[in-house]
């Protein structure tokens, strides 16, 4: 263990000595401390050669024979009995180590809980859906038959899909006479003089069929049997 | 750790009343005068007492015996009473002037009336030079000087190196000194 007066002085020698370190020194010596016999003659010789520095150590020394008269203390006279009687009285109690733990986790829960609360509440956009999936639901709007009713898909796509003869009305009155010819041969030739008589749309009656006119029987057909 | 306190400890252990008993009794002064000391605030040195010897009674089965009795319990003392002072750290300080005079070295029969007059003259500035000195040098010089431990005694009941109580004490003597310098001589 070194002592702050083993230690090299500001000089660099272990025995160099400066002011405060033969003070130190003189302190150990008077305290009876145990002292290199070569350091403990340097810092008297030192001091010797000082007066100030003397009368400084003399200071010193009195104002530890000061220290030392300091009064002590006594206790009171019932100070016996209330220690021996709160000590009864910790053994008596219940151990309460948990007691503070507990509520140290519960003050910590609550504040977390306080946190989570106000945050949420701050924020209500993170309340929101994600927008991919508003926008399906916007979507499938289209399929509702009331704003509160399930989307009905299944007939929604079905009134979207286009019959089997319906066609767009920019297609040429000449492709639907043929498509109408492939489709019922027996119909092929009515459905051009049509068209080619009042040059209407071949949509106006491209989207009926043979069967949908149940009033009209249908033109016999050469090999038919009849 | 001696024989008695073995025995003591041993007693302590075992829960008889007696030995809690003796065991304050034995150390109560001196452990009073050493939290005031190390507090500074003789007012409350009674109740830091009490903690310290209850601390004690509930820690005496991890006492392993290695240091002595007292120095355990100064140490618990010690410890007390600085955590006594920074809970009250912003509170003003009771003098330590308040300190009922118990035990005054008897007058030196070598020296003369004006010598004592000029001890005891000196001692009352001392004390009121000591409540200024920061709380470790106050310490650990109170423990060396008025109570007459060994420097091997302080740094146990410190917890420090006997480089550190040496270091210590010559700067509290040193700062003692400029503060009684300061008030008009030592």
């Amino acid at each position: 263990m070194t002592s702050p007066a083993d230690k090299p002085s500001p000089a660099g020698s272990p025995h160099a000595m400066d002011d405060a370190r033969c003070l130190l020194v003189l302190g150990l010596l008077r305290d009876g401390r145990p002292v290199e016999p070569r350091l403990a003659e340097t810092a008297r010789g030192y001091a010797a050669a000082r007066p100030a520095l003397s009368a400084q150590a003399d200071e010193l020394s009195r104002i530890s024979d000061a220290v030392a008269a300091l009064p002590g203390m006594s206790a009171s006279a019932g100070f016996t009995e209330r220690v021996l009687a709160a000590r009864r009285r910790e053994a008596a109690a219940p151990p309460q180590r948990l007691l503070p733990l507990v509520l140290r986790l519960s003050a910590a829960a609550a504040v977390v809980l306080a946190v989570v609360l106000v945050d949420g509440v701050r924020r209500p956009v993170d309340t929101l859906a994600d927008p991919a999936v508003e926008h399906q639901s916007f979507d499938a709007d289209a399929f509702r038959t009331s704003p509160y009713a399930e989307p009905d898909l299944s007939a929604g796509l079905r009134a979207l899909m286009p019959g089997p003869l319906d066609v767009a009305p920019d297609v040429a009155p000449d492709v639907v006479a043929e498509a109408a010819a492939e489709a019922v041969p027996d119909v092929a030739s009515e459905v051009a003089q049509d068209v080619a008589a009042d040059g209407a749309s071949p949509a106006d009656g491209a989207g009926v069929t043979p069967d949908q006119d149940e009033d009209q029987p249908a033109p016999l057909r050469e090999d038919d049997g009849r | 750790m001696n024989e008695a306190d073995t025995r003591l400890v041993e007693r302590l252990r075992a829960g008889h009343e007696d030995a809690y008993r003796e065991f304050v009794d034995t150390y109560k002064d001196r452990l009073l005068a050493v939290v005031a000391r190390v507090s500074g605030h003789s007012a409350d040195a009674e109740d830091l007492a009490q903690e310290t010897f209850l601390k004690a009674f509930g820690a005496i089965d991890r006492f392993a015996g290695n240091s002595a009795l007292y120095t355990w319990l100064y140490r618990i003392g010690v410890n007390t009473a600085r955590d006594f002072l920074a809970a009250r750290r912003r509170r003003p300080a009771v003098s330590l002037d308040a300190l009922e005079p118990g035990s005054f070295d008897p007058p030196d029969p070598g020296q003369s009336p004006l010598q004592h007059l000029e001890r005891d003259e000196l001692v009352a500035r001392v004390r009121g030079a000591m409540e200024r000195l920061p709380e470790p040098f106050r310490t650990t010089l109170s423990l060396r000087e008025t109570h007459g431990h060994t420097y091997e005694e302080v740094a146990e009941i410190l917890e420090v190196s006997i480089g550190t109580v040496e270091s210590r004490l010559f700067r509290a003597r040193s700062k003692l000194r400029a503060l009684l310098l300061a008030e008009g001589g030592v």
